[in-house]
């Protein structure tokens, strides 16, 4: 139960009548329940009843005595209670109420692996559909990313030696979700750069593509996003061409041999395909 | 010396010939003896009521009812005379009524016999017997609630019936669970059982618990194994909140070895259950696992094992079971098994807490720099030579706070290339003085 949202006399009370479940009261701690909802009773007493209910088939009061709490309030539900409500809402039939409060779960609470793992076992409706990073996930990454922005390179440099789909697409969502803390700190370049190498990684080159040119605005000689926008198609109302970025940067620095090796392979992408065109 | 039989000698001989081979159920003689009689005189009552005896016991009702139909209905002598238009109901014997309401019940015309053997009751109030068929034609009629009354009436008569009692016990089991507890007349040995079943159906369950306490304690005397009764003594331990008498009940079931493996199976599934009603999930996985012993092929015993499995966190186990359970069933029936579970493992949300607690202290940037510091522990031994893999990896241990091992690494990050101005940036940072060879790094420069 939320702690921070129940009062220690709540608490206390529904601990209590959990112990009388386990003991075997079952109708004791069920009329007691009863009475409690019909007053103000949280929503944890009200899954905890409709636990009871739906034990012994009693589908229709407790798809009722679930009702609100957890599909229209579900904030007010810890992890184990919602995944109590989503099962009984799957038991009821309740597929699409089901499918919602099993997002909810995913996004608010699905960083904790013990969640992930239950939502993957039930293969609850809708789980296809769920993004390969729970927002609890990304929100919580941000917030430690905004507190130390300087770890970004190193860990898509590790993501570039070993690429694995699922923490390209945390860093990635987490990484942009930052963005707009640093706009115009120095910090942003080395962010930008981040996120069009994590685009490239993962394959979605027009992202790829926007945070280059969105990085070479602020610094037009990034070797690195230069080179990025050599490997991707022109779009020319993203920015300038890839051919041009690279000339700028290669005239720049004329020591850099990836560089201009960059360069002279870009010229030669782009007169290849001229004369194909 | 044989003097030649009268013509009402000759019948009445015929007559008790016939009786005989009936009674030693001779039918086919008994009819030849009847025949005879009723050559003589076709119109005799006493030979055509015989042959409807005998017919009904041949199986033939429609020729017992021909018999009776061509019977007067009165007593030898008391028929009507020639100017009588309609019977004397006084005279009418009940016996003769009876067959001809058994008859036509054995016809099929259970309506007509029932109506027929309603009208002798209310003349013959005081007759069991007419009553007992009565009640046997009301109960084939499917008017239970009729035959119960007329089983209660034969109970005022006889007292002693206990099959009547039984019977009438059984009539009101579904509809009147109290009226068939009391119908059962005094408890012993013979209906106890029946008795605690009443009293389940009744709601009366701790006198239901006292007669299974009662008939569990002779089956031990007796050191018998009943898996049956052990089962519906467990569902009264259940009902009553006694988990742990019905874990011994269930666990005694299992006892019994004449059971099959299926009912031993169900038996498991029912101690699994309990034990999740008890939180305790992994007594429950060793249930299930040893009822998908029993019934490969249940995908109930398989979906238990799953779940217990998972709460239990073990994940391999899940993921061998759980390729089973879904070989034996289908997507949406597999979801709706594993959530059926979970209420049942509802009351101990507080253990289920522990670890989510413990995993939402669980930093995904420590876990995504632990994963980073590993990749680059492999690619600094791939590429020895790369400043920017041993500056990485010491911006990674930085952020994991581990300040030593980061000062090494960027201080090499340095010695391979002294240019490098992030490195210079991190290790003024770390405030490292001079960048001095490795301890590490020492027999690779040598």
């Amino acid at each position: 139960m939320n702690a921070s949202s129940l009062a220690s006399s709540e608490s206390q009370t529904l601990d209590r009548l959990s112990h009388m479940a386990v003991q075997g009261r079952l109708a004791e701690a069920e009329l007691e329940l009863h009475a409690w909802c019909r007053r103000e009773a949280p929503p944890a007493a009200r899954v905890m009843l409709a636990a009871l209910l739906a034990r012994r088939d009693d589908l229709v009061a407790a798809r009722e005595i679930l009702g609100e709490p957890a599909r229209a309030n579900p904030d007010q539900l810890d992890p184990a209670e919602a995944r109590l409500a989503v099962a009984i809402l799957i038991k009821a039939g309740l597929d699409d109420h089901a499918r919602r409060l099993a997002a909810w779960l995913y996004h608010t609470h699905g960083d904790d692996p013990t969640v992930a793992q239950w939502l993957a076992v039930m293969d609850v409706p809708g789980l296809t559909e769920l993004p390969a990073v729970p927002d609890a996930t990304v929100e919580r990454l941000a917030d430690e990313l905004a507190a130390q922005p300087e770890t970004v390179p190193s860990l898509v440099y590790a993501l570039k030696h070993a690429p694995r789909t699922r923490p390209i697409s945390l860093l990635r969502a987490a990484t942009a979700r930052i963005t707009a803390h640093f706009e115009d700190q120095p910090q942003m370049l080395p962010l930008t750069q981040a996120l069009a190498e994590l685009a490239m990684l993962i394959g979605d080159e027009d992202d790829a593509r926007r945070w280059a040119h969105r990085g070479l605005r602020l610094n037009p000689y990034n070797a690195v996003l230069a080179m990025l926008l050599g490997q991707l198609d022109d779009d020319e109302a993203a920015g300038p061409t890839a051919a041009q970025a690279l000339k700028l940067v290669a005239q720049k620095f004329p020591h850099y041999p990836d560089v201009q090796a960059a360069y002279r392979r870009r010229l030669e992408l782009d007169r290849q395909s001229g004369r194909a065109a | 010396m044989n003097h030649p039989l009268s013509h009402q000698e000759a019948i009445e001989r015929a007559l008790d010939h016939a009786q005989l081979a009936l009674a030693g159920n001779l039918l086919d003689a008994a009819l030849d003896h009847v025949r005879e009689a009723l050559r003589r005189d076709p119109g005799h009552t006493q030979a055509r009521l015989l042959e409807a005896r005998i017919r009904l016991r041949r199986h033939e009702p429609r020729l017992a009812l021909t018999a009776l139909d061509q019977h007067t209905y009165y007593e030898p002598g008391a028929g009507p005379g020639p100017t009588e238009s309609a019977p004397d109901p006084h005279a009418v014997r009940p016996d003769v009524d009876m067959l001809r309401a058994t008859a036509l019940a054995a016809a099929g015309r259970v309506d007509l016999a029932t109506a027929l053997a309603e009208s002798l009751a209310e003349r013959f109030p005081g007759d069991t017997g007419i009553l007992r068929a009565l009640a046997g034609m009301q109960i084939h009629d499917g008017r239970v609630r009729e035959a119960a009354e007329t089983l209660a009436q034969v109970l005022e008569l006889d007292p002693s019936d206990r099959a009547s009692a039984r019977l009438r016990s059984d009539l009101l089991t579904h509809a009147q669970p109290d009226a068939a507890l009391d119908a059962l007349g005094p408890i012993d040995d013979t209906n106890r059982r029946r008795a605690a079943r009443l009293c389940v159906s009744c709601h009366r369950l701790p006198e239901a618990q006292a007669h299974y306490t009662h008939l569990l304690g002779e089956l031990q005397d007796a050191q018998e194994t009943d898996a049956d009764l052990c089962c519906e003594a467990a569902e009264v331990s259940e009902q009553l909140g006694e988990n742990a008498q019905a874990l011994d009940r269930l666990h005694a079931a299992l006892e019994d070895h004449r059971q099959t493996d299926a009912a031993r199976a169900l038996t498991l599934r029912r101690i699994a259950r309990l034990y999740l009603h008890t939180g305790r999930p992994q007594q429950s996985g060793r249930a299930y696992y040893g009822a998908v012993r029993l019934t490969p092929d249940d995908p109930l015993a398989w979906a238990g094992l799953v779940f217990c499995a998972q709460q239990a966190d073990k994940p391999r186990l899940v993921s061998r079971a759980d390729r089973v359970l879904r070989r034996l069933t289908t997507r949406a029936r597999r979801r709706e098994l594993l959530a059926e579970l979970v209420p049942h493992a509802a009351a101990a949300p507080l253990a289920a807490d522990t670890p989510t607690e413990a995993a939402a202290l669980h930093s995904p940037l420590q876990r995504m720099l632990a994963d980073a510091a590993r990749v680059m522990k492999k690619t600094a031994s791939k590429y020895p030579d790369r400043a920017d893999v041993h500056y990485h990896r010491a911006v990674c241990d930085v952020a994991r706070g581990e300040t030593a091992d980061a000062a090494r690494w960027v201080n090499h990050a340095l010695t391979l290339n002294p240019r490098y101005a992030q490195a210079q940036t991190l290790a003024d940072r770390l405030t490292v003085a001079e960048p001095g060879p490795d301890p590490e790094f020492v027999s690779l420069d040598i």
